[in-house]
């Protein structure tokens, strides 16, 4: 299976509903959760093959929950070298959460937490199209801090790019649990166990957590056992 | 594919209607038919766009019957009647070929289907949305087909639109017209 596909698979997971083919969706191999912070790496990587209706569904996506993305873990996961990632791209996917995103709700110090992220991505970059939209349109500023040239992002709230925020709320429990307050490491703890995965080796090396913390989180919801 | 799930899905109805003693007749646009138009596109799509409305109670129950068992919860756009639809269009409606038997399953024709787009292109490019556009260069229309699709904009907003907007509205087609002659 294509990664672009994959991904576009992973956005209809949590939410989306583009329609980018998927048509061998059946290989995605079934994880008890999608990883937020690996699904926006993974959405750098591929992100200069997407078409105007998988960027919109991305976008609006970005805007709804981007500010649930954990900065930390992000740093995390670029420091351990073991995930790849488009640093331009996902500069822009930074940028475009700290403008377009509910972040101050959230109060995650007005997005500054991003800025260790964004210190590691930056470089000297060169300009680049996503895809082909004709030259009088505005570009969107917030990409072009990237030199990524995309169109200037409107907000529709008639849009239909998204699931209803409710049906996402109750159906996809990365979000949920998230929005509820829980940390990443939680929320994903909380699926592993609802998914009867009670090693502390198990849950760690899922959670990308150390062995200490994901023991301590199990004992915490042991009652659910 | 959602396409093949949804081939399946309006197998599933006829055999539906047939057993209720009931016929349903479709006229199909958007992304759908451009698949059955044998249209090459980037995208697949989810649900189907018809033209004509369901008013029947049983039908619609048998429709979302079906959305269930295919894992396609909103297959058919019940809202896409509400859109401008060129003049006539029933006299170019193309089959789709499926040989069904309660269930006629009809395609606008690629020239209709194109003034569509145009008008789509026209009104989501403002809000920054392309994806008409790149539906415009996958069909890749010859050019009297954008020219039909701009005359088909310009009757579609332009009848009652006051003096005053007229001219600002000419001005935003001939960029339109630019912008897809160049596809």
């Amino acid at each position: 299976m294509k990664e672009i596909e994959s991904f576009a698979y992973k956005l209809n997971r949590l939410g989306g509903k583009n329609t980018y083919k998927q048509s061998l969706v059946s290989d995605v191999t079934i994880t008890p959760f999608i990883d937020l912070e690996i699904f926006i790496l993974e959405a750098s990587r591929v992100f200069s093959h997407f078409d105007s209706r998988l960027y919109m569904t991305f976008a609006y996506w970005l805007k709804e929950f981007g500010h649930l993305i954990s900065p930390s873990k992000l740093q995390k996961l670029i420091k351990s070298k073991k995930i790849a990632y488009d640093p331009q791209v996902l500069l822009g996917i930074i940028y475009f959460i700290q403008v377009y995103s509910d972040i101050e709700l959230v109060n995650r110090n007005k997005g500054n937490g991003f800025q260790s992220v964004i210190k590691l991505c930056h470089k000297k970059f060169n300009e680049r199209k996503i895809f082909d939209y004709p030259g009088r349109f505005e570009n969107d500023p917030t990409w072009g801090k990237a030199k990524i040239q995309l169109p200037q992002f409107k907000f529709d709230p008639e849009h239909n790019y998204l699931n209803s925020k409710k049906r996402i709320f109750e159906s996809v429990k990365e979000i949920k649990y998230r929005m509820m307050g829980l940390s990443a490491n939680q929320a994903e703890t909380l699926i592993c166990i609802e998914n009867k995965i009670f090693s502390p080796t198990e849950v760690s090396k899922m959670t990308l957590s150390d062995y200490g913390n994901s023991y301590r989180r199990l004992k915490l919801f042991e009652f659910l056992k | 594919m959602s396409q093949d799930k949804i081939l399946a899905g309006l197998k599933i109805l006829d055999k539906k209607l047939k057993a209720s003693g009931k016929h349903l007749e479709i006229h199909m646009f958007g992304a759908m038919s451009l698949f059955l138009h044998g249209i090459q596109m980037k995208r697949e799509t989810q649900d189907i766009d018809s033209v004509l409305e369901i008013i029947d109670e049983e039908i619609i129950n048998l429709i979302h019957e079906v959305g269930e068992e295919i894992g396609l919860d909103k297959w058919f756009d019940f809202g896409a009647n509400s859109i401008s639809i060129p003049e006539n269009y029933q006299s170019r409606l193309v089959d789709a070929g499926l040989n069904l038997k309660n269930l006629d399953v009809k395609m606008l024709s690629l020239e209709d289907i194109v003034k569509l787009k145009v008008v789509a292109y026209y009104n989501r490019s403002a809000n920054g949305e392309f994806k008409d556009y790149e539906d415009l260069k996958s069909i890749r229309p010859e050019k009297k087909l954008i020219a039909e699709g701009i005359a088909f904009l310009k009757e579609t907003y332009s009848k009652n639109l006051p003096d005053r907007f007229k001219k600002e509205f000419l001005r935003e087609v001939e960029l339109i017209k630019e912008d897809l002659e160049k596809i």
